[in-house]
């Protein structure tokens, strides 16, 4: 009994050591990259993106499902990003909601017999309209087939070789497009270009533009601030370095067509579409077999802003359904794992993956578990087990503030004092409750998908009124 | 827990420690970092509140360099990027009224040394100001800079070079930037066209004497930046490209000829409409509407027919822009070509266009 116990103490501090060793080499890997991105980049420049008539053109795909209350928003927030040549592609995938109706009401569509190319098998697309008014808008309706399902059929109605997919709830800054579009004229290797989400919950939007940034007002929402500030600082930022980016946000992607449609598009069946695409994307760029022509970018200064869940009920079915994602994609493409025919990727990236996200849950539910243990059969005192939480969560908070000073000397979007001690706040609550929460939502997850198979996508977010969120 | 080794908990609790004391330090250097950054951006405000109005009063005539300069060189640093940042709002004609300005800052040998910064980044940050901050004296440099191993520098120095109206290094430049790849190629394209029509004689030489020197690379590009800069001189060295057996040379000739505009191109333009890759076939069609060649409107219409989408929509499109003639043939064949694409292709670009009634179109 002590032998095993001892066994699995050990194995648990080499984990715990080894993940924040990677996380420290993430925070360095990651500032040294905002560092070298801020001081290669120019305003000048995306001036002259902005003006020029080679930049190459955008097709902005807004995948959406019963979004009636938001969409309008999210149109008008594309429809007036700074970009020379750019469409809207909006594809409703199935709503029951008014989602079409709100859309022909604004921008007067009109429905056209327009012929969509089929590179990607996709339900059936029913109508499609364009404006009469913002004559690079095209909006599709087809039968419902999920996130996945919509983006493809959208590529095929798509007339620029850049697509660009945004989710039906996020807003992009008004340059945001031109910072995405930069790497691709940096290099000519580049397949795709992922860019920052920050919770738009705080955000005031008017006509389809930003007014004000703020901070989400609950608890909840500011843990989540912070939760993709060290998501995004310097976890992405660094892993793109180590050609390890194995997770894009769905809600802000810049990705060639001609690469989109040779991995295939995403995979309509998959619980995260985005997940599971990043990686096939990743797959298919590193795979030695197909010459490692291409490339993944990171831009930290592209921000996308999204909705986040200010209820806990639909904040545990949201993580859940990651969690249940995380482990489809990862089995789904389990060929990868340690292969070196997929370089980094496949040697560091998918494990990384896989034992320090997925498996994740797991080992901290036995380190919980083994410390109940200790305490009971009196191997341990409270003293001892104390001062080992003590050390998990300074090494979070030390992270953390690691995270936000990355955000303040890269000098971007910084935060009114106010807001910036309330984040400080937020950041010393987190390990106190928040990420065990988080810990238990994706420990149902995990034992809903490899027990119970389950592989739905859990309940709709619920919107905040569109005067909060977009108005 | 002694299973872990006695003086496991007292190295646990110190390591503990230490990260308590590195985050209430990392949490100080923020604060610092804020106020450093919030006295910066007071600094840069009040410098530009003052400095800004009086280069604003230089540019209409109203004071005198003399009395602008000592307000710049207080700051040199700040003065660069404001000059640089009201150089690029001005139409490129009045630029060079700033020159006396640029010249006033004590940073062109700065900077010139800076292009031999081991930091990449600095020699970009260097190679993009010496466009604005340079003269004569700086060109060596900034030639020396097109040979650097990083393609960004390569490009900063080239666009520094195109705005100093450094004509004859129009030729190192095509040299320093032979590289494959549309998106490479756009953007040498894009640093040529800055040269404005002065760039044409150079060009010009590139696509006449074609002894091996060039790469299709670099005729390709020649050929692109005659077509955008709308030089009538290039029409017949760019229509002896057509014959070319590399495909993106064809493609890019006839592009540029569409983009000139040249009535008189159009009959060897329309030659290429059977050509074998679609690409070719797909501009020849953009070209003849861009030129208005209403003689050619048949063969446009043959081409609604053809087995590429990319294709037939130009051909929509294009005899949408030829007028009546090409309306009234997308017309005929939405109602009566037997081709069921044909038919589809029509209908969409009337329709896109605004032509077709509601009832009409859905028909």
């Amino acid at each position: 009994m002590i032998t095993i116990v001892h066994i699995l103490l050990w194995g648990i501090l080499v984990y715990f050591v080894a993940l924040h060793l990677i996380y420290v080499l993430l925070v360095f890997l990651g500032a040294a990259q905002v560092r070298r991105y801020k001081s290669a980049v120019t305003f000048a420049e995306f001036d002259r993106i902005s003006k020029s008539e080679l930049s190459m053109p955008v097709s902005v795909i807004i995948p959406g499902h019963n979004e009636a209350e938001i969409i309008v928003g999210t149109v008008e927030n594309a429809l007036k990003l700074n970009y020379p040549t750019h469409e809207v592609i909006v594809v409703d995938d199935g709503s029951t909601d008014d989602t079409i109706g709100v859309l022909q009401r604004r921008f007067g569509l009109r429905r056209v017999d327009k012929q969509a190319r089929k590179r990607i098998g996709t339900k059936q697309v029913n109508a499609i309209y364009e404006s009469e008014t913002f004559p690079n808008l095209v909006v599709a309706a087809k039968d419902n087939g999920r996130r996945a399902d919509a983006i493809n059929a959208g590529s095929g109605l798509a007339r620029y070789p850049l697509l660009c997919v945004v989710d039906a709830d996020c807003v992009l800054e008004p340059d945001g497009l031109l910072h995405m579009a930069r790497p691709f004229l940096v290099d000519s290797r580049l397949a795709a270009s992922a860019g920052v989400v920050r919770p738009s919950n705080g955000l005031t939007v008017e006509n389809g533009s930003i007014v004000r940034r703020g901070l989400p007002r609950t608890m909840l929402g500011m843990n989540q601030e912070i939760e993709y500030a060290r998501s995004f600082q310097w976890a992405r930022t660094g892993l793109s370095r180590l050609r390890s980016m194995l997770c894009i946000s769905g809600a802000l992607l810049l990705v060639k067509k001609s690469v989109f449609e040779a991995a295939g598009g995403p995979w309509p069946q998959s619980i995260t579409d985005d997940m599971e695409f990043a990686i096939r994307l990743n797959s298919h760029i590193y795979d030695r077999r197909n010459g490692r022509h291409h490339a993944l970018a990171f831009t930290p200064d592209a921000v996308c802003y999204t909705e986040v869940p200010e209820k806990w009920s639909q904040y545990a079915s949201q993580r859940n359904r990651w969690q249940r994602g995380t482990l489809q994609s990862i089995f789904r493409h389990w060929r990868m794992l340690f292969n070196p025919r997929y370089g980094m990727t496949g040697v560091f990236g998918l494990p990384f993956f896989l034992f320090f996200e997925a498996l994740a849950p797991l080992v901290e539910l036995l380190a919980y578990t083994l410390a109940i243990v200790l305490l009971f059969t009196g191997l341990a005192t409270g003293k001892q087990v104390l001062v080992l939480l003590f050390l998990a969560y300074i090494t979070g908070v030390f992270l953390t503030l690691l995270a936000v000073l990355i955000n303040e000397s890269s000098r971007w979007r910084t935060a009114s004092w106010g807001e910036f001690w309330k984040m400080v706040g937020a950041i010393f609550l987190d390990h106190l409750g928040f990420h065990q929460f988080r810990l238990l939502c994706s420990l149902v997850g995990t034992f809903q998908y490899v027990f119970l198979r389950r592989q739905d996508l859990g309940a709709k977010m619920e919107r905040l009124t569109p005067a909060a969120a977009v108005s | 827990m002694d299973i872990l080794g006695p003086d496991f908990l007292r190295i646990a609790f110190d390591i503990a420690l230490v990260l308590a004391a590195m985050s209430a330090v990392v949490l100080g250097v923020i604060v610092l970092v804020r106020l450093a950054a919030q006295s910066e951006t007071l600094r840069a405000e009040r410098f530009r509140r003052r400095a800004e109005p009086a280069v604003t009063a230089y540019l209409a005539g109203r004071d005198n360099a003399g009395k602008v300069v000592p307000i710049l060189q207080e700051h040199p640093a700040l003065a660069l990027n404001l000059l640089m940042e009201i150089s690029d709002r001005l139409p490129p004609a009045e630029r060079p009224t700033l020159e006396t300005l640029f010249t006033s800052l004590p940073l062109r040998a700065q900077e010139s040394a800076a292009l031999h910064s081991r930091r990449w980044e600095r020699r970009l940050q260097a190679a993009g100001r010496l466009g604005y901050l340079g003269d004569g004296v700086s060109v060596p440099a900034l030639l020396d800079a097109l040979q650097d191993p990083v393609l960004a520098v390569r490009f900063a120095a080239a666009r520094s070079l195109a705005a100093l109206g450094q004509t004859p290094t129009i030729r190192n430049i095509m040299l320093a930037f032979d590289l494959p790849g549309e998106m490479n190629q756009r953007r040498v394209v894009e640093v040529l066209v800055l040269f404005g029509p002065a760039a044409a004689a150079p060009l010009l030489e590139i696509l006449e004497n074609d002894d091996g020197t060039y790469s299709d690379n670099a005729v390709d590009v020649a050929t692109r930046v005659l077509g955008l800069l709308r030089i009538d001189e290039a029409v017949e060295p760019i229509t002896a490209l057509l014959a070319h057996s590399e495909f993106r040379v064809r493609l890019n000739a006839v592009r540029s000829l569409g983009l000139i505009g040249d009535h008189g191109s159009a009959e060897a333009v329309a030659r290429l409409a059977g050509d074998p890759a679609w690409e070719v076939r797909n501009v020849v069609m953009q070209s003849l509407g861009r030129m208005r060649s209403v003689r050619h409107t048949g063969l446009v219409a043959d081409a609604l027919r053809d087995n590429s989408w990319w294709v037939r929509f130009s051909a929509a499109q294009a005899l949408w822009n030829l007028g009546t003639e090409g309306r009234e043939a997308l017309h005929a064949a939405m109602t009566g070509s037997p081709d069921r694409f044909a038919r589809e292709m029509s209908r969409q670009v009337l329709e896109e266009n605004g032509t077709l009634a509601a009832r009409e179109a859905t028909l």
